[in-house]
């Protein structure tokens, strides 16, 4: 026979959606009106990259994959922005370019953030940085990059001729490359296959958290070298370059949102388990 | 101090109309909807556009004949619309799988299968190693479907070793799953971040 | 391609390079048959004048042939086509997967219940992970943050390390059968029949 706590039970699991929407989004407007400034702690994944952007020389040249598109912009930025900044400081050259339809515009994008620090660091296009724009094809174009880059581009994004470039007039193919970063939602095994199996070229990956645990045996393996994991990993990286910036603000929303998602997770189950205890 | 950019509000309006799609199907949502759509799609002709002037007509009009091959390919792609005509299609399409499948094959096996096998011969010193070792190879029994031990005596352990592979996956699924709220928790904070700091001028 | 990797002469060498900028070309043209296939089914909503559908489509289209025509025409460099696209574009993109949130948690709410003992696995180290990689829980306890890198590094990476195994095994074998032409899904021929 239904009782009235059977109708508790039975309500804790079927809160209205609306209301769970709602809370959702309280949980993140809070934290990010007043950050907590919490500390982070560095995962021996993002330690591995730190390390690796420190081995990097004036004369090396690293290739990083703007592969992210707006709805990953939040972390992927940030992580591009701390990454770069470590490599300027160590007076590594930079070829950015994108296997990503968004790629070039959120270049674009990152590039307002990022200005200052180029022109601080005396870092001139062309000579010290440079972007190449986009190029279709997916895996294929990885592919064609890692052989031989002027397969994939003539010219780069604004329409100078690489020959041009100086910059690109020593950079061909894998035996230029010290090491590449890619930030991307879709596919990072792919950068894996082309550029390190196939030639041995440092690999750094920068994915979404959802994706770092198909990654993750990669990572063990030595097959990637450095790994971000999403926004946690992006703050990781501001944390260590000392320059906090927008990953470090959404780890406090980390620290509401999770909790409260965890909050919905144990109340359907304390209700399920409460009314099936009841109901035996 | 709210913002006074017209862009700006155009962008906040698109942000709250595609979220208003999770509370309700709406028409806002929808003519949202329709819009991304088809910026989307105006995006990739714009973007395979330059691929195909940079790499395919500027090469054709400086005297690379060969590149006349790839783009007489491209072009019978869209014998695809025709129904008579339709079999043209298939080569170029054939000849894309064929580079796409080629390029990811050739070093599949030394990626994920040599390396892999490589780093989980661990030295059996700890109980992280054990452990390790341990759920590789009872994860891999759960996916051996053809191979049912004949006798009797062998087939109850099976099934335990098989079902532990179970407990073993669901173990990282969970972890998985928790991810993957982890990620669009930090892909949504940076639309609410828009929406205070440069929309409302909170920040 | 597979040549290239096994054989080092630098005449296939190039001539692998040179099929690969192929497919490159290739795929570019691909890209456009997605918006071929958006014009026909608008242009046919547009004639049927269905309800309200066939507004959506004009609509659809008229933007559609905005960012084509500004991209084409001034460049995807050009100041012009950056404002509409981080205008209209990039806020959309932003907030149209990570929206899927919403529904994620009211699936985890509803859906994700300890019914069974794997089910139950599955809540419990769900809940763990999501814990731990909350700051302010992990600063109250710091043995959540060795409980959740045991968890990544040691069980999760051995999970799917042999998930990735199993399903390398299938993808090396239906790639062996398309490079033979046994498997021809992909060319469409379902369509004819």
């Amino acid at each position: 026979m239904a009782s009235k706590q059977d109708g508790v039970w039975i309500k804790l699991q079927h809160i209205p959606r609306e209301i769970l929407y709602f809370l959702i989004i309280i949980s993140m407007i809070v934290p990010l009106l007043r950050p907590m400034g919490l500390p982070i702690t560095i995962s021996p994944q993002t330690r591995s990259l730190f390390d690796s952007l420190n081995t990097l020389e004036p004369a090396d040249v690293m290739l990083e994959f703007v592969d992210w598109s707006a709805g990953s912009m939040s972390f992927h930025q940030p992580g591009c922005i701390a990454v770069s900044f470590q490599a300027v400081k160590r007076g590594a050259k930079l070829v950015f370019l994108s296997t990503s339809t968004e790629g070039p515009l959120m270049y674009e994008l990152m590039l307002e953030k990022f200005q200052s620090v180029f022109d601080e660091a005396d870092y001139v296009y062309g000579e010290d940085y440079v972007y190449l724009g986009y190029v279709a094809g997916e895996e294929t174009a990885r592919a064609a990059i890692a052989s031989d880059i002027r397969t994939a581009f003539s010219s780069d994004y604004y329409g100078t001729s690489l020959d041009e470039i100086p910059l690109m007039q020593r950079v061909h193919n894998y035996a230029d490359y010290s090491m590449i970063i890619s930030y991307t939602m879709g596919s990072p095994e792919s950068f894996v296959r082309q550029f390190n199996t196939q030639y041995g070229v440092i690999t750094h990956i920068h994915c979404g958290e959802m994706m770092t645990p198909t990654i993750l045996p990669f990572w063990a393996s030595g097959q990637i070298t450095g790994l971000l994991n999403g926004g946690v990993g992006a703050a990781e990286m501001e944390v260590l370059v000392k320059r906090p910036g927008d990953a470090v603000k959404l780890t406090d929303v980390y620290s509401f949102s999770n909790i409260l998602v965890f909050v919905f997770l144990i109340i359907g189950n304390i209700g399920f388990i409460m009314q099936r205890r009841k109901g035996e | 101090m709210i913002s006074t950019d017209p862009s700006i509000w155009v962008m906040a309006f698109f942000t709250i109309a595609i979220t208003s799609l999770a509370f309700r199907d709406n028409p806002l949502a929808k003519f949202a909807e329709h819009t991304f759509l088809a910026a989307q799609a105006g995006n990739l002709i714009t973007m395979a556009w330059r691929n195909i002037r940079s790499i395919g007509l500027q090469p054709l009009m400086k005297g690379s004949m060969t590149m006349l091959i790839p783009l007489l390919f491209g072009v019978a792609l869209y014998t695809r619309y025709s129904k008579r005509y339709i079999w043209v299609s298939r080569y170029p399409t054939a000849m894309m799988v064929g580079i796409g499948t080629g390029v990811t094959v050739r070093a599949f096996v030394e990626f994920q299968f040599i390396q892999q096998i490589i780093d989980t011969f661990k030295p059996l010193n700890s109980f992280n190693n054990i452990f390790f070792v341990a759920t590789v190879v009872i994860c891999l029994t759960y996916f051996i479907y053809s191979l049912t031990p004949k006798s009797p005596a062998l087939e109850k352990p099976m099934s335990y070793v098989t079902r532990l592979g179970r407990y073993l996956m669901m173990i990282a699924f969970g972890a998985s799953m928790a991810n993957t709220v982890i990620t669009r928790v930090g892909q949504y904070a940076g639309r609410i971040m828009f929406l205070l700091y440069d929309w409302l001028g909170l920040g | 391609m597979i040549g290239q990797w096994f054989l080092k002469i630098p005449s296939l060498n190039e001539l692998a390079t040179s099929v690969q900028q192929w497919g490159i070309i290739i795929a570019a043209f691909a890209m456009g048959l997605g918006s071929v296939n958006i014009i026909i089914r608008n242009v046919h909503r547009i004639q049927k004048r269905e309800g309200t559908d066939w507004l959506y489509a004009i609509w659809l289209l008229a933007i559609f042939f905005l960012f084509a025509i500004v991209g084409i025409g001034f460049g995807s460099a050009s100041s012009q086509y950056r404002y509409i696209f981080n205008t209209i574009l990039q806020p959309l993109s932003a907030t149209m997967y990570p929206a899927t949130l919403f529904f994620l948690v009211s699936a985890i709410y509803r859906t994700f219940k300890t019914r069974t003992v794997e089910g139950g696995l599955f809540v419990i180290v769900g809940a763990i992970i999501l814990v731990a990689n909350a700051p302010v829980m992990a600063a109250t306890f710091p043995f959540l943050v060795s409980v959740k890198s045991w968890i990544m590094d040691v069980e999760l990476t051995a999970a799917y390390r042999a998930i990735l195994l199993g399903i390398g095994l299938g993808a090396i074998m239906l790639g062996f059968r398309v490079i033979f032409g046994l498997e021809t899904t992909h060319l469409g021929r379902e369509e004819e029949t």
